[in-house]
C-alpha cells in the first residue's frame, strides 16, 4: 500500500494550524479542522520549498508568545 | 469527444425464449428505454448520415447477424440490438459472426457502443468485402463444423472422446486431491404435499436420457483423460425414510450435508447423486448433488425445469414437450477444442499474457492466519440477500451510468478489495457462461469458464471513473473468454503452487435471473441453500440476482486463512461500500470509507486515553520536588561511588550555572558525549536545568559524525570526561565535567532562575535518516513528562527502589531508566561502560543491585534467556517488570521469558518522534502461541493510535494499514528541518489543529483493540533494536571517492535478524576501490551497527526494466561462503574446524576461512557472547567475552581456544582427555 504523503507524483498543499505547524497535505484527501491551506495545489516538491522557505521558526506560536513575555 | 445520442431505441418484441441464468448480462433488455449511449465510455462517435451503396449492403447483412443473434426474423439498420433484447452473450455470438467476414479485430465493445447495424457498418467499413457477403439464412456457424454423431445415434458406449477445457481442470485438479468435495454442487429443495416419487423417478430419468452427460465418466485412456458414454443408464432416486426417527428435519439437514461432503469418483458414471428423505406426510427434502465436471449455473435453470416438465408428463401420462437437442456435450467438447486450436486460442493467449503482464501473482488481502504451504479446500460460507429495494436501486444506477449491474457490482466488490489489501494493482477471476452458440443453450453441461480481471485504483479516480474502467476491461476480458483458464496461467508460468490458487485467489461471480424454483405439478416447493464446508478460493462473492430484484449472496471463504467474524466484517464493507458508491458515485474513491459509524465510535473509544498530567512542568522540576522531599536519599550508585539527592542536585546546578556563562538558555542544544557515570546523571539533569536541551553522543561513534551532528543540531557546548576529550566532536566550548573540577565548583550550587516552559526542548536525539544526513527528533518536557507519569501509574515505582540504567544513552530508552527513578524517589545504578553488551553481566549487576525494571531490546532480552540459570532466576526475586522495545518481540521470546524470567514481561511500541512509546501489552499465555510478531497492545495514557489507508481514512479491525500515532507525547519536528518535519507530522482528522506522526510502520487493529505490527513501508529496518535507514548507508558509501554508485541490501538471517550487504559500483578512472578502503571510509562516518559486513565492489549494479536498481539479481555474499569456488585459507585441525562450525552456526553463514575476521562477518558483541556461550556449552571452556574482540580473526582465536583448552587438558583424567576429543572429532 503507498502513503497518501508518499507520491511524487501526487499534487499537495501546504496546511498551516495556530501553532504556524506546516503540513504536507495530499490533494486528494479533505483537509482537516484547526488548518488552512497556506499553499498549492503544487507538484510535492513546489510544496516542500515552500515549507523550507516559510517555516523558519519551528518553534509553536504559543511557545514563541510564551517565551517572549518570559524575556520582557 | 464526439458523443452521439443514439434515437430512441424502438421497441421490439422479443420473441426468443431464453434461459435466464448466466452471468454477463447488462441490464440493456426489453422495455429498457433508459438505457441511453455507452459511446461515452469509449469516446466513439459515429456519423451515419452519409451511406454509400457498400455500406448499405454490410448493414443489410449486419442486421441479418443481429437479427439471428436475437433471434428475431426481422431487425431494420437503425434498430438498438441491446433495446431488443441483445445482451453482452448474445453480442458476442454477433461479434464472432462478424469476425469470420471481417479482416481485421472487431472488438466486442464496437457492438456495445454502436448498437445498431448502421452504426457498426461504419466502423467496419474496409474491414469486411461486400462482395463476399450474403443474408445469413440460418445461424451461421464460426465454429467448425459439428462433428457427426449426435446424442442418440449410436447403439453402444462412446468411448475415447476428448474432455472440454474446463472438464480436463477438474479433473486434473480431482486427480490431486480425489477425497475432496470442493467441486460438488448441491440443489435441495423442501416439497410440501403428496409427492408422485414415481413420476419424479420418470423425469430423472428423462433427465439422464436426454442429456448424455449424465451418463458420462471421466476416465484415463493411456495418458489422457477421455470421455465414456454410457447409452442408458437407470436413474436412481434413493429415497431415506426418516419418519419414525426424532426430529427428521434436522436428520434430513445432516444427511444432505454428509453427500455434499461425498466426493464422487470421476471414472464412475454417474456423475451426480439424487435422494428423497421423506421427513413428514407430504413433505420431504429432494437433493441432487452433481460433480461440477457435468454441470453449471446455466445447467441448473435447465435441469429444475426438465424436472417439473418431466414430473408433468409424467403424471398426465404424455410425453414431455421438450425440443431436440442439436449436439451432444462431447460434441461441443470437440469443436471448442478444434476451434481453439485452429489459432484462436493463441490469439486470445497472447491478449492475456500482455494484458496480464507485471500482474501480482498474489493477493495482498489481510488473512488471519499465515497461509499454510498447501491449501487445503475446508471453507465456509456467509449468505445474505440484498433486498429488492437495494437490489432496485443497484439496476436504476447502472442504468443512469449505462453499465451492466454485474459492472457496477463487480466495481464495488474491487473498491472494497483494493481498500482491504492496499494493492493498486489486483487481479480477481470471475466465471463465464462459456454459451457462444444457441445450439448449446438447452445443453446440460459444464461450459463455464473462469476469466481474470485485472483492477487498478487510483486515489484521485471517482467511482465512475473506476466503474468505466472496469466495465470497459469486462468487455474486453468477454472478447477474449475462451481460452481455459489452466491454458492462462501455463503461458503465465504460474502452475505448479500449493499454497494457494494460481493467479487469482478471489472470485466474483455472478448470476442474472437465478430461478432456483423447482415448479412440480400440484406442489408446494421452496429452494434450499445448501453450502457445503468447502471453498475453491480463498475467497468467492457469488451474486444472483432474483426475479423479484432482490440478490442472493454468498461469501465462500477458507477457513484456512479467515475466520468466520472476518468473513462477516468483509460482508457489512461491502454493503457499507455498496451504499456509500450508490449515494455518491461522483466522489473520489478515498471519499468511500471501509469503517460502519459503529466502528469509528469504537475505534475513537479505543483511542480515549485523555487523562490529566502536570503538563506545566518540566521534567528537571518534578525530580527537583524530590529532591526537596527527601535530599539525603540516594540517587545515583556506580561501583563503590554513590550520589544523595542533594549532592545530585548541587552539583548538576554548578554545571548549569556554567552553562548559562557559556551562553546556554532555553532551546539551547548542548552535546553530551560521555560513558555511563554519575557524571553524565549530573549532566544531563544540568543541561535541564539551564534551559537547554540534551544531545546524546556516542563516545565509541565515528567523530565526524558526532561532529556533523553537533553542527546540525547547532549545539555550541559538548559536555565530556577527561578521559574521553579526544573521542569528543569538536565544539565552541568542551566543558570536560571531571576535570573542570575547579572551574564548576566556582559556580554557585543554588538552582538556576531559568524560565523552562513545557514546550521547551529536552533532548534531541539523531536517528538514521533516509536522504543520507541523521535527523534530530526535537522533543519537549511535555511530552517527556506525560510518558514518565504514565510510566510511574504502569510501573509503580516505591521510593528507595532501584532501577538499572544499561542502555546506552544514544537510544530512547535509557531516559526512562534515568529520569523517571529521579521523579519517583527512586535509585539509579550504573553498569559499567561497555557492560551493557554482556549478559552474564547486566544479570549480576541486575541482581546486585536489586533492580525492579528492566529495559531491553527483544536481542538481548534473549541472551538474557539463553544464560540465566534457575539460581539466578531466584536471586533476581526483585525484578518486577521487563520491557521490551526496539523491534519486534517473538511469541518464543514471551514462551521463553515465561519459562525462565521471573516477573511480568511487557512490549512496548512507539518512536522518539512520539516520546519513546506509546504503546503497551503485557504479555500473557495467548502472546506466547500467537503467529508473527506479539502484539504491540494499545495506546497508553493521552496517546492515540491510528490505522489508515492511502486516503487517509480509519482501517477497520483486520485490516492492514499505515500506523499513525497522535496525542501528547509528539515531538516539536525534527530540528533546524522543516521540510522531514511536515512529511512527517502531519495534520490530524482526529483533533482541531492537531497533528499525527507518521510511523512509516504498518499494522492492522485486533478485535480487542491491541495492535499488530506487520512491516515497514519504506526502506527503514531495526538493527539491535536501532533505526537504520539504507538510504543513510548508501549516501555515505557513494561519497567513496572511487565509487561511482551505491545500495544496501538487508537480508533477513534463518533467525530472524537484519545482515546487511552493501553493493558498490566502481571501477571509474582511477580505479575500483577495495573492500578495506570501503570499511575505512564507513568505520569513519557510521557507527558500528550501520556498517554492512559484507561489501561487494561490482563493475556496474543491475539494473531492471525501468531502469532501476535490481535489488532481487544482487548476489547473496553470505549465501555464497563456503561454496566451491570460496578461495578463502581452509580451515586446519580439529580446533579450527570446531570453532568455524560455531562461527557458522553463530552467524549463520555457509562457511568461513582461518583468515576471515569474525566483525567483518557481520559479528557483534550480542553475537560474541553467543560464541562464547558455546565454547562453554561444547567444551566447559569459560572463554571471557574479551577474547573474540582481541582475536578477532578465525586462526588467531581458535589458537586462543587451542590454549585455554591445553590448560584444562593439563588436569583432565584420561576418561575426561577422551571425552573432550570426541567433542573436537
Amino acid at each position: 500500500m503507498s502513503n497518501p504523503f508518499e507520491d511524487a507524483e501526487g499534487t499537495y498543499y501546504v496546511l498551516v494550524n495556530a501553532e504556524n505547524q506546516h503540513s504536507l497535505w495530499p490533494g486528494h484527501v479533505e483537509v482537516p479542522a484547526g488548518w488552512t491551506q497556506a499553499f498549492g495545489p503544487a507538484g510535492r516538491e513546489k510544496c516542500l520549498a515552500h515549507i523550507e522557505e516559510s517555516w523558519t521558526d519551528m518553534r509553536p506560536q504559543s511557545l514563541v508568545d510564551a517565551m517572549e513575555s518570559a524575556a520582557r | 469527444m464526439q458523443v452521439c445520442e443514439p434515437p430512441s431505441p424502438p421497441l421490439s418484441p422479443v420473441v426468443k425464449c431464453r434461459i435466464k441464468a448466466c452471468p454477463w448480462r447488462p441490464v440493456h433488455r426489453q422495455g429498457d428505454k433508459s438505457a441511453g449511449s455507452m459511446n461515452f465510455l469509449f469516446g466513439v462517435g459515429v456519423d451515419v448520415s452519409s451511406r454509400s451503396e457498400s455500406q448499405e449492403k454490410v448493414e443489410v447483412w449486419l442486421s441479418g447477424v443481429f437479427g439471428n443473434a436475437l433471434g428475431l426474423s426481422e431487425f431494420a439498420p437503425d434498430d438498438d440490438f441491446f433495446a431488443c433484447g441483445g445482451d453482452s452473450i448474445l453480442a458476442a455470438r454477433a461479434a464472432m459472426q462478424i469476425r469470420s467476414k471481417a479482416t481485421g479485430e472487431v472488438p466486442l465493445a464496437w457492438i456495445f457502443e454502436q448498437r445498431s447495424p448502421a452504426k457498426l457498418a461504419v466502423l467496419l467499413a474496409g474491414l469486411v468485402d461486400p462482395a463476399t457477403l450474403s443474408a445469413p439464412a440460418a445461424v451461421a456457424h464460426t465454429e467448425p463444423a459439428a462433428v457427426p454423431a449426435g446424442p442418440g445415434t449410436a447403439p453402444d458406449a462412446r468411448e475415447g472422446l476428448p474432455l472440454s477445457h474446463a472438464q480436463e481442470r477438474l479433473w486434473l485438479l480431482h486427480q490431486l486431491d480425489p477425497d475432496s468435495a470442493a467441486y460438488n454442487e448441491p440443489l435441495v429443495h423442501r416439497i410440501h404435499g403428496a409427492l408422485d416419487t414415481a413420476a419424479l423417478r420418470t423425469a430423472l430419468q428423462g433427465l439422464v436420457d436426454r442429456h448424455e452427460v449424465l451418463r458420462t465418466a471421466l476416465r484415463l485412456d493411456g495418458h489422457r483423460p477421455v470421455q465414456r458414454i454410457e447409452p442408458s443408464l437407470r436413474a436412481e432416486l434413493r429415497v431415506e425414510d426418516l419418519r419414525d426417527g426424532t426430529d427428521p428435519a434436522a436428520a434430513a439437514e445432516r444427511l444432505v450435508q454428509a453427500d455434499i461432503a461425498t466426493p464422487f469418483d470421476l471414472a464412475a458414471a454417474p456423475l451426480f447423486r439424487a435422494t428423497l428423505y421423506r421427513i413428514a406426510e407430504d413433505d420431504a427434502v429432494l437433493q441432487l448433488t452433481f460433480h461440477h465436471v457435468v454441470t453449471d449455473g446455466w445447467s441448473t435453470t435447465l435441469i429444475l425445469d426438465e424436472l417439473a416438465e418431466g414430473y408433468a408428463a409424467a403424471r398426465a401420462g404424455r410425453a414431455t414437450g421438450l425440443p431436440e437437442l442439436p449436439l451432444g456435450y462431447a460434441d461441443f467438447a470437440a469443436r471448442q477444442r478444434a476451434w481453439l486450436d485452429d489459432g484462436v486460442g493463441e490469439r486470445q493467449l497472447a491478449h492475456w499474457e500482455s494484458e496480464l503482464s507485471g500482474a501480482p501473482e498474489l493477493s495482498a488481502f489481510p488473512t488471519d492466519r499465515p497461509r499454510p504451504a498447501a491449501q487445503s479446500y475446508d471453507g465456509d460460507h456467509v449468505l445474505f440477500t440484498l433486498e429488492q429495494e437495494l437490489g432496485d436501486r443497484v439496476a436504476e444506477a447502472s442504468r443512469r451510468h449505462d453499465v451492466t449491474v454485474y459492472a457496477w457490482l463487480l466495481a464495488t466488490f474491487l473498491t472494497t478489495l483494493h481498500k482491504y489489501s492496499g494493492q493498486r494493482d489486483l487481479v480477481v477471476g470471475t466465471p463465464v457462461a462459456g454459451r457462444h452458440h444457441p445450439d448449446v443453450d438447452r445443453l446440460v453441461g459444464f461450459f463455464v469458464n473462469t476469466v481474470p480481471v485485472r483492477s487498478r485504483y487510483r486515489d484521485h479516480d471517482t467511482f465512475e471513473d473506476f466503474l468505466r474502467g472496469v466495465s470497459a476491461t469486462c468487455l474486453d476480458a468477454l472478447d477474449h473468454q475462451d481460452v481455459p483458464f489452466e491454458q492462462i496461467v501455463q503461458r503465465l508460468g504460474l502452475q505448479g503452487v500449493t499454497s494457494h490458487a494460481p493467479l487469482v485467489q478471489t472470485v466474483f461471480a455472478y448470476q442474472e435471473g437465478e430461478d432456483l424454483a423447482l415448479r412440480l405439478d400440484g406442489l408446494d416447493t421452496e429452494p434450499v441453500r445448501a453450502t457445503g464446508a468447502t471453498s475453491r478460493f480463498d475467497l468467492t462473492l457469488f451474486m444472483a440476482r432474483q426475479r423479484d430484484g432482490s440478490f442472493a449472496c454468498d461469501l465462500e471463504f477458507s477457513t484456512d486463512l479467515y475466520d468466520r467474524a472476518t468473513a462477516e466484517r468483509l460482508v457489512t464493507h461491502f454493503l457499507g461500500l455498496l451504499d456509500q458508491v450508490l449515494d455518491g458515485p461522483r466522489a473520489g474513491l478515498s471519499r468511500h470509507r471501509l469503517c460502519t459509524r459503529a466502528e469509528l465510535d469504537q475505534l475513537d473509544a479505543w483511542n480515549d486515553t485523555a487523562v490529566d498530567f502536570p503538563a506545566d512542568r518540566a521534567l528537571h522540576a518534578l525530580i527537583e520536588d524530590r529532591v526537596d522531599a527527601d535530599p539525603d536519599a540516594a540517587a545515583v550508585v556506580h561501583g563503590d561511588a554513590e550520589l544523595t539527592y542533594a549532592e545530585l542536585d548541587a552539583q548538576a546546578n554548578r554545571l548549569a550555572h556554567h552553562l548559562g556563562r557559556l551562553g546556554v538558555g532555553p532551546d539551547d542544544v548542548v552535546g553530551v558525549c560521555m560513558d555511563r557515570s554519575p557524571e553524565l546523571v549530573v549532566s544531563l539533569l544540568a543541561v535541564l536545568k539551564a534551559g537547554g536541551g540534551y544531545l546524546p553522543l556516542d563516545p565509541e561513534a565515528p567523530r565526524q559524525r558526532l561532529t556533523q551532528i553537533m553542527a546540525d543540531a547547532r549545539a555550541e557546548v559538548c559536555l565530556t570526561l577527561g578521559h574521553q576529550a579526544e573521542r569528543a566532536p569538536e565544539a565552541a566550548h568542551v566543558v570536560l565535567v571531571d576535570d573542570d573540577h575547579e572551574t564548576l565548583a566556582a559556580c554557585p550550587a543554588h538552582r538556576p532562575a531559568v524560565a523552562v516552559h513545557p514546550g521547551n526542548l529536552v533532548s534531541v536525539y539523531y536517528t538514521s535518516g533516509s536522504t543520507g544526513a541523521p535527523k534530530g527528533v526535537a522533543s519537549t518536557h511535555e511530552g517527556w513528562v506525560n510518558r514518565m507519569v504514565w510510566m510511574q501509574k504502569q510501573h509503580a515505582l516505591r521510593p528507595g527502589e532501584t532501577v538499572l540504567h544499561k542502555t546506552t544513552l544514544t537510544f530512547d530508552d535509557s531516559a526512562l531508566e534515568l529520569f523517571w527513578p529521579l521523579m519517583y524517589g527512586g535509585r539509579i545504578a550504573l553498569i559499567g561502560p561497555g557492560l551493557h553488551r554482556d549478559p552474564q553481566a547486566v544479570l549480576a549487576a541486575a541482581t546486585a543491585y536489586r533492580t525492579v525494571l528492566l529495559q531491553t531490546v527483544p536481542s538481548m532480552l534473549n541472551l538474557l534467556m539463553d544464560q540465566i540459570t534457575p539460581d539466578e532466576r531466584l536471586a533476581l526475586g526483585s525484578l518486577r517488570n521487563t520491557v521490551s522495545s526496539g523491534e519486534a518481540l517473538t511469541p518464543a521470546s514471551v514462551r521463553r521469558f515465561r519459562e525462565t524470567m521471573p516477573g511480568a514481561l511487557h512490549n512496548t511500541w512507539g518512536a522518539t518522534e512520539v516520546s519513546i512509546d506509546s504503546t503497551i501489552r503485557t504479555c500473557g499465555a495467548a502472546d506466547a502461541e500467537d503467529t508473527g510478531a506479539v502484539s504491540v497492545g494499545a495506546p497508553f495514557d493521552n496517546n492515540t493510535v491510528h490505522v489508515l489507508d492511502a486516503a487517509y481514512a480509519p482501517l477497520p479491525v483486520g485490516v492492514t494499514g499505515d500506523l499513525y500515532i497522535g496525542g501528547a507525547g509528539l515531538a516539536r519536528g525534527y530540528l533546524n528541518d522543516p521540510v522531514k518535519t511536515a512529511q512527517a507530522f502531519v495534520a490530524s482528522p482526529f483533533g482541531t489543529g492537531e497533528r499525527l506522526y507518521r510511523t512509516g510502520d504498518q499494522g492492522y487493529l485486533r478485535p480487542d483493540g491491541s495492535i499488530k505490527f506487520v512491516g515497514r513501508n519504506d526502506h527503514q529496518i531495526k538493527v539491535r533494536g536501532m533505526r537504520v535507514e539504507l538510504g543513510e548507508i548508501e549516501s555515505v558509501l557513494r561519497d567513496h571517492p572511487l565509487v561511482r554508485d551505491a545500495v544496501v541490501v538487508a537480508r533477513r538471517t534463518p533467525s530472524g535478524q537484519y545482515r546487511l550487504s552493501g553493493y558498490v559500483a566502481g571501477g571509474g578512472q582511477d580505479g575500483a576501490p577495495t573492500v578495506e578502503s570501503l570499511r575505512a571510509h564507513l568505520a569513519e562516518w557510521l557507527p558500528d551497527h550501520m556498517r554492512p559486513p559484507f561489501l561487494v565492489v561490482m563493475d556496474r549494479l543491475p539494473l531492471n526494466a525501468n531502469g532501476k536498481t535490481d535489488r532481487h539479481q544482487l548476489p547473496d555474499p553470505a549465501q555464497d561462503m563456503g561454496a566451491e569456488k570460496d578461495e578463502r585459507a581452509a580451515l586446519d585441525g580439529p580446533v579450527q574446524r570446531a570453532v568455524g562450525e560455531i562461527w557458522c552456526e553463530v552467524l549463520e553463514i555457509a562457511g568461513v576461512g582461518a583468515d576471515d575476521n569474525f566483525f567483518d562477518l557481520g559479528g557483534h558483541s550480542l553475537l560474541a557472547t553467543r560464541v562464547t556461550g558455546r565454547l562453554r556449552d561444547r567444551f566447559g571452556l569459560e572463554l571471557p567475552l574479551r577474547t573474540v574482540f582481541d582475536r578477532p580473526v578465525l586462526r588467531g582465536f581458535a589458537d586462543e581456544v587451542d590454549r585455554n583448552l591445553r590448560e584444562k587438558i593439563s588436569g583432565m583424567s584420561m576418561d575426561e582427555m577422551r571425552s573432550l576429543l570426541e567433542l573436537l572429532r
